[in-house]
């Protein structure tokens, strides 16, 4: 009983790392230029389309196929940037939220139309035999997900406390006009927000891929983004963290002890649920704006 | 003056169509009919109130979905059970607005997404909605008559989005029609002139979802088979897309849109597997180089006579 449990909480944590990583890449881009990224999950998919091309067109092993995928789609997170979103930038922010809707349905369709729509084989990225440890089963590629998402993390931590182009960019996201002033540019740190963003997308859709499968559908996963960042009030980092994990264990605990098709619908009603009762998510205070 | 012409070749394309056009033209200019009343919902919501949906298919699924369900078991007539329908999709848009509408506009796109994918699955998973299998439209009976020739479904489809697609034109220049622009174009300003900010947009929401799911049911009658795929976050962002091409800022740029996304696929045949990609690239182009749709072509020439009249207007002065 206890020992279920306990293997619930370690999944919930496992699937809600992998959350949490889509979270800090939605409030990046939401913090960074005002806009909800909805063609986020098109991104994440696009990503590990080219880790599969990668890997079974130009015949590239494993690591150099990821390291292809996070490069290229960080270039396609520079060209939405300067191609689509940079000339919309002075628009009512509607414009912006539907370009991103466009573009997600565009990479979506443009996949399913070059790849087909049936699904491809994802390689794990370790072995999937479970070793057990006191009655709880552990999978060797699981604890690579959650150490891929651990280690991202600690870089994303480390690049925004103690780098000077990390700094400007939470500077440009806590205060635009602000970081404008000291001399900061606008451009530049909303175009890093794209790059690291989109990066982020491909390496989450690599890690969760092998779990599910992978049509030009699996974008839709992003919904648990949204609903991850909402629960840690989209707009801290530490939040949409803390707002990944929780979600994927309420989900994982809901899937046993409700029944497993709560699993989907869970996240849409965490979604409605917090931003109705708790617009600010869990962590923050009401901020109200002012004239 | 473009908008009374627009609504003259409208109508006469209408109303000719069933001497002129073969019985497949005539079933695809019903379908433009009512996609574009179902879209002219959102060309409200965003192009006037400044508010995205993405679960104008929800609403569309209310309203087919209900009135079906209202004939089959409480042996309501579709005639009187669509209009019904559609003032319950317009309830639960209202309910939806008056939760989420006291934040920004972002939310209600969030809450939206979530509620689309809450109505799909609930139509999969309840017994009652047919499951994964759906449901059969049954046919429309009156005064003891059966309409279900194309002739019969094309004159209701085609009434009954005309009466929407207008109705959304006359609340577009009414006074609350006015009152969301102000709001959409500054809403502290407007808020200072008594503007109540939360229940105009959530009126706004209600009003999209009525149009939704009032064409939505009548869409029915024209498809005759209700399947839950046609009812997911992707055919709502299709309605999205039909908007923004041929602009938000008028119903005629629902129709040239609808137009657009129903005919083109049948003149490019041969592309048939690219042809989503191409639409949703198609209009990702527009949104950076023609942000109002297609629609704003012709608005060149208002704003010609616009300077003009203003030039005019400066020499008497």
């Amino acid at each position: 009983m206890v020992s279920t449990f306990i293997q619930l909480l370690l999944s919930g944590a496992i699937a809600g790392s992998v959350y949490a990583l889509l979270a800090i890449g939605l409030v990046l881009i939401h913090n960074g230029t005002g806009v909800v990224n909805f063609g986020f999950g098109d991104q994440l998919m696009v990503g590990v389309y080219i880790l599969v091309f990668a890997q079974q067109f130009l015949g590239l092993a494993l690591p150099p196929a990821i390291l292809v995928a996070v490069i290229v789609s960080g270039l396609l997170g520079l060209a939405i940037q300067s191609l689509v979103m940079m000339p919309l930038r002075n628009r009512p922010v509607l414009i912006p939220i539907v370009a991103t809707i466009a573009i997600g349905a565009a990479l979506r369709e443009g996949v399913r139309a070059f790849m087909g729509p049936n699904p491809w084989p994802v390689p794990f990225l370790l072995s999937t035999s479970p070793y057990r440890i006191g009655g709880i089963s552990i999978v060797p590629s699981d604890l690579a997900i959650l150490g891929t998402a651990i280690v991202i993390m600690a870089c994303l931590y480390v690049f925004f406390e103690f780098t000077r182009y990390g700094q400007a960019i939470l500077a440009a996201c806590a205060n635009p006009t602000g970081a404008l002033i000291v001399g900061i540019p606008a451009g530049t740190t909303t175009t890093g927000i794209w790059v690291l963003s989109s990066m982020l997308a491909a390496i989450a859709g690599i890690v969760i891929a092998p779990l599910t499968t992978l049509t030009p559908d699996i974008g839709l996963i992003a919904i648990k983004g949204f609903a991850a960042a909402v629960l840690g009030g989209f707009a801290s980092l530490p939040g949409a963290v803390v707002g990944g994990i929780l979600l994927g264990i309420i989900e994982a605990l809901a899937g046993y002890y409700i029944s497993s098709a709560m699993k989907d619908i869970v996240s849409y009603a965490i979604l409605i649920g917090v931003i109705v009762l708790l617009p600010s998510g869990l962590f923050n205070r009401v901020s109200v704006r002012k004239v | 003056m473009w908008g009374n012409l627009a609504w003259v070749l409208w109508l006469a394309i209408a109303a000719l169509a069933p001497f002129l056009a073969g019985q497949y033209l005539l079933y695809n200019i019903g379908i433009v009919a009512t996609t574009a009343a179902i879209v002219s919902g959102l060309t409200f919501l965003s192009g006037v109130a400044g508010l995205i949906s993405i679960a104008q298919s929800a609403f569309v699924a209310i309203g087919s979905y209900g009135a079906v369900l209202l004939q089959m078991h409480l042996g309501i007539p579709l005639l009187i059970g669509i209009p019904v329908a559609a003032a319950i999709a317009g309830v639960v848009g209202w309910l939806l607005g008056f939760l989420c509408l006291r934040l920004d506009g972002h939310y209600l796109a969030l809450v939206t997404l979530a509620f689309m994918g809450i109505v799909h699955y609930t139509i999969i998973n309840l017994d009652i909605t047919g499951g994964a299998v759906g449901l059969a439209v049954p046919s429309v009976t009156l005064f003891g008559f059966t309409l279900d020739s194309p002739m019969a479904i094309y004159v209701m489809a085609v009434t009954a989005s005309a009466i929407t697609l207008w109705s959304i034109d006359r609340l577009i220049h009414s006074r609350y029609g006015r009152m969301l622009r102000a709001l959409r174009q500054s809403d502290i300003a407007a808020v200072s002139l008594g503007a109540d900010r939360r229940s105009l947009r959530t009126m706004a929401l209600a009003t999209s979802a009525v149009a939704g799911g009032f064409a939505g049911g009548f869409q029915a009658l024209q498809l005759t088979y209700l399947d839950p795929q046609q009812f997911t976050i992707v055919t709502a962002v299709f309605y999205i897309a039909i908007m923004v091409v041929g602009g938000m800022r008028s119903v005629h740029g629902a129709i040239i849109g609808a137009a657009i996304f129903v005919f083109v696929p049948g003149f490019l045949s041969g592309l048939e597997h690219y042809m989503a990609f191409i639409l949703f690239f198609f209009v990702t182009v527009m949104i950076v180089v023609m942000p109002d749709g297609l629609v704003s072509i012709f608005s060149v020439g208002d704003r010609l006579s616009g300077w003009m009249a203003s030039r005019h207007g400066r020499k008497n002065a």
